[in-house]
């Protein structure tokens, strides 16, 4: 445990609307190792990028933390000053946003945009700054840097300007890198770049990576360990190929029998039917048992309790406590 | 950007023209003369006025002697100021307009802005409410009603400020107050909606997530995205209010050329409303002008093209 980058104990996210509170996360616990990639998989709304905010102390004015501790490299986020919370962003923890197109500012050249975050989190004046933006889009398969910098994200293409913003989340050489979907708005070719790029970087900095993802082949193919999340908890998390191979949630197991694969014949794919749960009047027991098929009358009464079937794998089902057998 | 700004000028010139000749004939189709409000004149008198200003040709032949003057600069001289040239008029008095304008912009821009920028701020809160209250008044409440209540208030009752004339800057308060409480009103408004669109943009989560500090990702990130109404709404703004307001300037005894404007149309003074009626247009092209140059500084997407 003493070698975790980032430990997220017990967190509750909550989000206050007209509608009501909607509770967006609830008792989430992982951690990551230093180096270590995590995917994070799970549908839209199961609280994915909730928890990267909360980290981030990023959520809407409307969202809170309710409880549950962040511990990055030793600090609790939570006691932070807003000041010391801005030192941390950007230079030891780097982000990337699913849309490229958006994401990065129209009316500010790329340079301008780069180099400020550098200024703001080292002590490079303006033109060093500069160099060290020309060096991050060369790191990150840009070419001509020195011209680049002078022009506007409109100027760039999707993969281009996702680049950029790989480059900018670098640009301090953070502890931790979060990639919310960092490929989903790009075409396919393009995704195949982006990752190894980022598999390049994560060797060359030893950095930790959290990716965000409904791609499982993306997981499978950079990622140590995965955790699984639905309706704003964690179902299931282990090694990659604990969860591959070794799947213990219905939902985890169904997930993977979403994906095609190349040995199917003319077999179907099997989705999960039904939509996930209503967030502001959750269910009383498990998330997902509207849409289990192993769904037993415990699994509506009360919420199944997360318990490892070994070392770093567990799960959140009923199925596995021994006791409930056929309640 | 060459072959724009030859195209834009060729445009304004055309656009100037439309004005003019409009101008012309509605002018010429009131009914009326310069020399209605004097009594009785006899009709050798009114035949010698008529031939004096040329007012006896056909409509047609004055249109072209107008059109030709126009090119010339010359605008003539003032029917009812007698001996006056309208280029004179301009001359002094454009510069009480052009000083209350400036200083009436100045207020717009430095009062409206903020205003807006704190209500999307605190959008829903009590600051935002009150800025709101304050501005739907703004535009709600006719210019001449502020002027006389600052007056009454501030100027009377308060004794802070002068009621009347230009002298000096302390003058020009209320009549400024009065005269840019509307445009503040428009710009805070304006400059809310789009801030707190622009606040929800992913771009400024990236600045946030970026690490900057909450002043960069507003005054940096957020307000160039934001200030575009403003600017558009500048153009026009800048030029009517440098050109006068014809009720502000009244009630607080401004001799500006607003004032000039209107008595000029009821006196049935052609040179006089033609000469301001061309000044005023040629401002309002310039200004607009000047807003598309404006927005390809303040948005590398937009470019000038033919």
């Amino acid at each position: 445990m003493k070698n975790n980058l980032l430990e997220i104990n017990n967190l509750y996210t909550t989000f206050r609307t007209y509608a009501g509170k909607v509770y967006a996360l609830n008792n989430v616990s992982f951690s990551i190792g230093k180096g270590e990639a995590v995917g994070v998989v799970g549908e839209s709304g199961s609280g994915k990028s909730v928890t990267m905010l909360s980290i981030m102390r990023l959520l809407a004015e409307n969202g809170f933390v309710e409880s549950g501790s962040i511990i990055f490299d030793n600090k609790n986020l939570s006691e932070l000053t807003d000041k010391q919370m801005q030192d941390l962003r950007g230079n030891e923890i780097g982000m990337i946003f699913q849309d490229p197109m958006t994401s990065l500012n129209p009316v500010f050249t790329i340079g301008n945009q780069l180099v400020e975050s550098i200024v703001k989190h080292t002590k490079l004046n303006r033109s060093e700054a500069k160099q060290k933006a020309v060096e991050l889009l060369k790191m990150v398969g840009i070419p001509s840097p020195e011209k680049r910098l002078k022009q506007y994200p409109h100027e760039f293409s999707g993969g281009m300007r996702q680049r950029v913003m790989i480059a900018m989340a670098l640009s301090c050489e953070p502890k931790l890198l979060i990639a919310d979907e960092p490929t989903t708005a790009l075409d396919v070719t393009i995704q195949a770049q982006i990752i190894e790029l980022m598999k390049d970087l994560k060797e060359k900095l030893n950095m930790s990576i959290i990716l965000i993802t409904h791609d499982l082949g993306l997981v499978a193919d950079i990622c140590e360990k995965v955790v699984v999340m639905y309706g704003g908890t964690i179902v299931e998390q282990g090694t990659t190929e604990d969860i591959f191979y070794n799947p213990q949630h219905p939902y985890t197991k169904g997930l993977l029998k979403c994906i095609p694969r190349m040995n199917m014949g003319r077999e179907r794919l099997k989705p999960i039917e039904g939509q996930p749960p209503d967030m502001i009047n959750p269910p009383k027991g498990c998330p997902f048992v509207e849409r289990c098929s192993s769904a037993m009358k415990i699994c509506e009464l009360q919420k199944p309790i997360y318990t490892e079937i070994k070392k770093g794998h567990g799960a959140a089902c009923w199925l596995h406590e021994a006791g409930s057998k056929g309640v | 950007m060459f072959g724009y700004m030859i195209k834009r000028f060729a445009y304004s010139i055309f656009t100037l023209f439309v004005i003019i000749t409009i101008t012309f004939f509605l002018m010429h189709a009131i009914p009326g003369n310069v020399y209605n409000s004097e009594k009785n004149l006899p009709p050798a008198i009114v035949e010698n006025i008529r031939a004096k200003y040329g007012l006896d040709k056909p409509l047609s032949e004055q249109y072209f002697t107008m059109l030709k003057n126009t090119l010339k600069l010359d605008f003539g001289i003032s029917m009812k100021n007698r001996g006056r040239p309208v280029n004179d008029i301009i001359t002094e008095h454009f510069p009480h307009s052009a000083r209350l304008g400036i200083f009436s912009i100045t207020l717009c821009l430095f009062i409206g802005i903020p205003l807006g920028i704190l209500s999307a701020l605190k959008k829903d809160k009590w600051q935002d409410r009150l800025a709101m209250i304050i501005a739907t008044l703004g535009v709600s409440v006719p210019g001449f009603v502020v002027a006389v209540l600052t007056q009454y208030l501030l100027g009377v009752k308060l004794k802070w400020f002068p009621v009347i004339g230009d002298k000096t800057i302390y003058h020009l308060i209320l009549p400024a107050i009065a005269l840019s409480f509307l445009p503040i009103s428009f710009i805070a408004r304006l400059v809310r909606s789009s801030m707190v669109e622009v606040l929800e943009q992913d771009y400024i989560r990236t600045a946030r997530a970026k690490g900057l500090s909450e002043r960069v990702v507003i005054y940096k990130h957020a307000l160039k995205n934001s200030i575009m109404p403003v600017v558009t709404y500048l153009g026009p703004l800048i030029a009517g209010v440098l050109t006068g307001s014809f009720v502000i300037e009244s009630i607080f005894n401004i001799p500006g050329l607003g004032r000039y404007f209107v008595t000029s149309i009821s006196n049935r003074d052609y040179t006089v409303t033609m000469g301001v009626t061309i000044f005023y247009a040629v401002f309002l092209v310039l200004m607009n002008f000047a807003v598309d140059v404006l927005y390809t500084v303040l948005d590398p997407r937009i470019k000038l093209k033919n």
